[in-house]
């Protein structure tokens, strides 16, 4: 969903159709897929999508570079292959085939706003989640474990790992990321979240200059997947500690913050610290930026120091460099694609324009996948439990039967046919197919269109009377009860939901809203029924991304105050009740628990709570998004789905990917 | 004439400081700021910030103070040459416009000197011949310029470029030339795709001109001194271009002004549609995500210049026109 910043624009603009469908792209721009299964066997058939040649094979005795490096190297400017790889590089398996070095990857992107699309693409996390998202592997961390009550997590490094720079990686890049930065007030006011248990920060130790250790004080079973997804815990120390006045010398960095044009230290760190940005900062990153995001055209250029190979030892990335052209209209996107101007993404590619990519397909000389996303339900109603403005409204709000009724009044084959070609199929916004613990139950309940079923359960609601409009009047006759949608960008589906809702006399408003004002009406409760797509609807993928299922934050469209109750540990916000309470006791123990079978019961139990209560309405979700692929751009799987949480494409090794050369 | 000048660059003062005031109150408008914006973004990627961290990232962006105190902050800065840094891009604001600014200012100067080039004579031939077939067929034309809005122009250009030739005739370079350095080969490169946005641009501007120039011609032409001039035996093209067009063409001076700015902002929306790198679609993206500090100082540069062209219309007015001069 960091999807979403990029997509601002794009939502302002063309806010009109679908939310969701935008929304799904900004986000598909990233989005993950299923299941961690630590260690233990999981209590699940195997996720999602296909693909995913296993288990890392044996390193390879001898190592190949890129002929552009081996140049550098005869040249004396770069040290020899194997000095610059570490002594267990990590071995990625190839989809297809051995590739071939060279090449330039051409994509496009709406600005520096849109950088995530590319960070999904040379972010490096401390571990990840397999190319079939089904478990976790080792990145970063060649290896880790877990004590019995999953309260100390050891990670051990890899001696001889470089910084693009060549500096070496050691375990001092963790304590300065833990020490100086995470624990530096003034530099990160909002801690790494994903090491947060409750209101609890946990602990990092240096063991020795490849081991370092996590803990918390208590079982933080989550803990493991939470390491796989977005976690980075690391630091470029030696380049870094200049612009920190904890090691820099005063006046030296007082002349740097001037020279940068910012006001105080933490400004000038942050943008030293942007990979975006600053040619200078080593990374670990297969591709580094070389150029200003800035420009027309952005370049990054191969890390010579890059810690991956193939199987037969030739030194990743195979691609030379990646390029993204600035387009500032989306609608652009599409007519690079069928033009055969973009080698591979399917970041910003449509849904809609699916008809096109297909007919464009020899001309462009590409090819389309068609890859499976996590979304639950692209378009979905969530009811706000917290809201209070008017009482009688809110009872209703917060009656499941009420809900219910709601729900089956919608004519979702409509839906599909109308906002999305056809394309679309109904469902709840519930755990996908291809996710552990399906259950086709709770995706179909609720989804039969059937209005007289709505009409009769709102009678028995106490509904009965209708003013000369025919709308049903608020039990105590102050008009017609009126339920207002709140969206940014309403699109064809909010109308159609109107009339449906309508039509069983329930007096229905689109409010229609600009992204800011949505958000702050958001955190002051305001917002009565809100809209917006569901993804990560994949085990455990939800646990570490629960945002959908639980009062979790002020975003939680469900219940915002609950969620504050939740994010402040209960300090401030509203405590939830009933089933509300049960959802977040049920994930606290999925979230502690070291036992993989007891965490799958008890998420199982907030779905089937989820699937219940129906707080979230979900209407019908477009199951697969295009990807654009040249034809002689090679091992890109066939299928891979397509999350938030596993990084993907990351985790599919865009390093292996090539032009196969005639 | 010096006195003149003088006064009129007096009075630039307060109408300069006005500008900033409203300049900065319509960034104020919208609710919400830019930390709003941002706080939603950190929210969605799994990131619940506490009201204290809200808090301390308030101060960190100065986001806290009164609206007066942080006018006062900019204006002060703004008056020391520092246009701020933009909160999104993460960059000196200065940075941002100048890098965009050469593109922004070939595009432009191209698109007035097109207009001008074709405005101009089709404007006197319209005038002089009224009612000719040629009037007609360039009245036409001009109409239909000035009713076809210029990005439904640039959409249709780029459908039939990739319809006829497969290409995405976006941005002002081919792509190998993208990100090499300036060259002859990159300049040619560039003038094979200018003309693009420049004849876009150029329509609706070349209509209204046409128009202008046709008006204004057609009523000095019925003046008494023109039919004296002729009857005292004037070469009919030394008489034209001596008085009449001469007066005529003051809106075009009048408007010089105008495109000051404009040689800075750049066309918005077909920079757009069209994915030009200009300064345009830069102070869009401003607005839209309440990226304070850029959008503010970019309004109050365009506000400046248009102040500044303004004086040099006027200036140049006086200079050509001797009815108009210290008054």
């Amino acid at each position: 969903m960091e999807g979403l910043r990029l997509d601002r624009r794009e939502f302002l603009k063309y806010a009109g159709i679908a939310t969701s469908t935008l929304l799904a792209s900004a986000c598909a721009a990233g989005t993950p897929a299923p299941t961690a299964a630590p260690p233990t066997a999981a209590p699940t058939e195997a996720a999602a999508t296909p693909a995913a040649p296993a288990e890392t094979p044996a390193a390879p005795a001898k190592y190949k570079e890129p002929p552009a490096l081996a140049e550098l190297v005869k040249a004396g400017k770069l040290p020899p292959v194997e000095e610059r790889l570490p002594k267990e590089p990590l071995v990625l398996d190839v989809v297809e085939e051995i590739g071939q070095y060279g090449g330039n990857w051409r994509r496009v992107w709406l600005g520096p706003s849109d950088a995530y699309g590319m960070y999904r693409i040379v972010g490096e996390t401390l571990l990840k989640w397999s190319p079939d998202s089904t478990k976790v592997i080792p990145n970063v961390a060649k290896s880790w474990e877990v004590n019995e009550d999953a309260t100390e997590f050891t990670l051990h490094l890899r001696e001889g790992m470089r910084w693009s720079d060549g500096h070496p990686f050691t375990a001092d890049d963790f304590m300065f990321w833990y020490e100086d930065i995470q624990l530096n007030e003034e530099l990160t006011p909002v801690k790494f979240s994903r090491m947060m248990l409750g209101d609890e920060f946990g602990k990092m130790e240096k063991i020795d200059d490849y081991t370092v250790k996590i803990s918390f004080s208590r079982s933080y079973g989550l803990f493991e997947m939470q390491m796989a997804s977005e976690f980075v815990c690391y630091a470029p120390k030696h380049y870094l500690q200049q612009f920190h006045p904890k090691y820099a010398d005063k006046d030296k960095l007082e002349a740097a913050i001037k020279e940068a044009g910012v006001e105080t230290w933490n400004q000038l760190f942050a943008n030293k610290n942007s990979w975006l940005n600053n040619k200078e900062l080593p990374v670990l990153h297969p591709w580094i930026t070389n150029g200003e995001p800035t420009a027309t055209l952005w370049v990054c250029e191969r890390n010579p120091y890059y810690w991956k190979v193939d199987p037969q030892g030739n030194q990743l990335p195979y691609i030379d460099r990646v390029t993204h052209e600035l387009l500032q209209d989306r609608q652009l996107v599409t007519l690079k694609a069928i033009a055969g101007e973009i080698d591979m993404q399917y970041r910003h590619m449509q849904v809609k324009d699916i008809p096109l990519y297909m007919e464009n397909r020899e001309k462009g000389d590409y090819r389309v996948l068609m890859w499976p996303n996590t979304l639950g339900s692209e378009f979905v109603l969530m009811f706000n439990q917290n809201w209070d403005k008017d009482p009688v409204v809110a009872q209703f709000l917060r009656s499941k039967e009420f809900r219910r009724a709601l729900s089956v009044a919608i004519n979702r084959e409509e839906i599909s046919k109308v906002a999305y070609l056809g394309l679309a199929v109904p469902r709840q916004s519930t755990l996908i197919p291809e996710s552990p613990g399906y259950n086709p139950d709770w995706e179909k309940a609720w989804t039969e269109y059937d209005p007289d079923k709505a009409n009769q359960m709102l009678d028995e609601l106490g509904l009965t009377e209708k003013d000369s409009d025919g709308f049903r009047l608020r039990p105590d006759k102050q008009g017609p009860l009126t339920i207002i949608i709140s969206a940014v960008g309403i699109g064809e589906a909010h109308e159609l939901v109107k009339t449906y809702w309508e039509a069983v006399g329930i007096k229905t408003i689109l409010d229609n809203q600009e992204r800011s004002v949505h958000y702050e009406k958001m955190a002051a409760n305001e917002l009565q029924v809100a809209t917006w797509g569901n993804e990560e609807m994949i085990y455990p993928l939800f646990l570490v991304y629960p945002w959908w299922v639980m009062p979790y934050g002020t975003a939680s469209r469900i219940a915002p105050l609950s969620g504050l109750w939740y994010a402040s540990g209960g300090k401030q916000g509203v405590k939830p009740e009933g089933d509300l309470l049960r959802v977040i006791e049920l994930y606290e123990e999925a979230k502690a628990t070291p036992d993989e079978q007891k965490r799958f019961e008890v998420a199982m139990e907030m779905m089937r709570l989820n699937a219940e209560n129906l707080w979230t309405i979900g209407t019908v979700v477009t199951r697969e998004w295009p990807v654009i692929v040249k034809n002689k751009f090679r091992n890109v799987p066939e299928k891979h789905l397509l999350g938030t949480v596993n990084l993907a494409p990351g985790n599919a090794n865009p390093p292996t990917w090539f032009f196969k050369q005639a | 004439m010096l006195q003149y000048i003088a006064r009129r660059l007096l009075y630039m003062v307060p109408t300069l400081l006005i500008i900033s005031v409203i300049a900065f109150a319509i960034i104020e408008l919208p609710p919400g700021d830019y930390l709003t914006a941002y706080m939603a973004n950190l929210a969605q990627t799994g990131t619940q910030a506490s009201e204290d961290a809200i808090a301390a990232l308030k101060r960190q962006y100065g986001l806290d103070k009164p609206v007066y105190l942080r006018y006062v902050h900019w204006v002060w800065r703004l008056l020391h040459g520092d246009m701020g840094m933009s909160f999104e891009w993460n960059r000196p604001v200065a940075e941002l416009i100048w890098e965009r600014l050469i593109l922004t200012f070939v595009v432009s100067l191209f698109t007035t000197l097109f207009i001008w080039a074709v405005a101009f004579p089709i404007g006197i031939y319209s005038a002089v011949r009224q009612y000719s077939v040629g009037d007609y067929i360039f009245t036409g034309l001009s109409f239909i310029g000035l009713g076809i809005p210029n990005f439904l122009l640039a959409l249709v250009l780029l459908w039939f470029a990739f319809s006829r030739w497969g290409v995405a005739l976006t941005g002002l370079f081919s792509p190998q030339y993208m990100d090499a350095p300036w060259s002859m080969a990159k300049v040619l490169d560039m003038m094979k795709r200018i003309w693009i946005p420049v004849v876009i641009l150029g329509t609706s501007g070349t209509a209204g001109l046409i128009r202008t120039m046709r008006a204004n011609l057609l009523d000095e032409l019925r003046k008494p001194y023109v039919i004296t001039a002729r009857a005292k035996g004037l070469p009919e093209m030394r008489l034209l271009f001596k008085y009449p067009v001469r007066i005529a063409i003051n809106p075009f001076i009048s408007t010089v002004g105008w495109t000051l700015p404009g040689l800075v902002s750049g066309a918005t929306i077909v920079s757009v549609v069209l994915s030009l790198p200009l300064n345009g679609p830069l102070l869009l993206n401003a607005l839209l995500n309440q990226d304070m500090y850029l959008a503010g100082s970019f309004i109050m540069l365009l506000s400046s210049l248009t102040v500044i062209g303004t004086l040099v219309s006027d200036i140049l007015l006086a200079w050509v026109d001797p009815r108009i001069r210290y008054t």
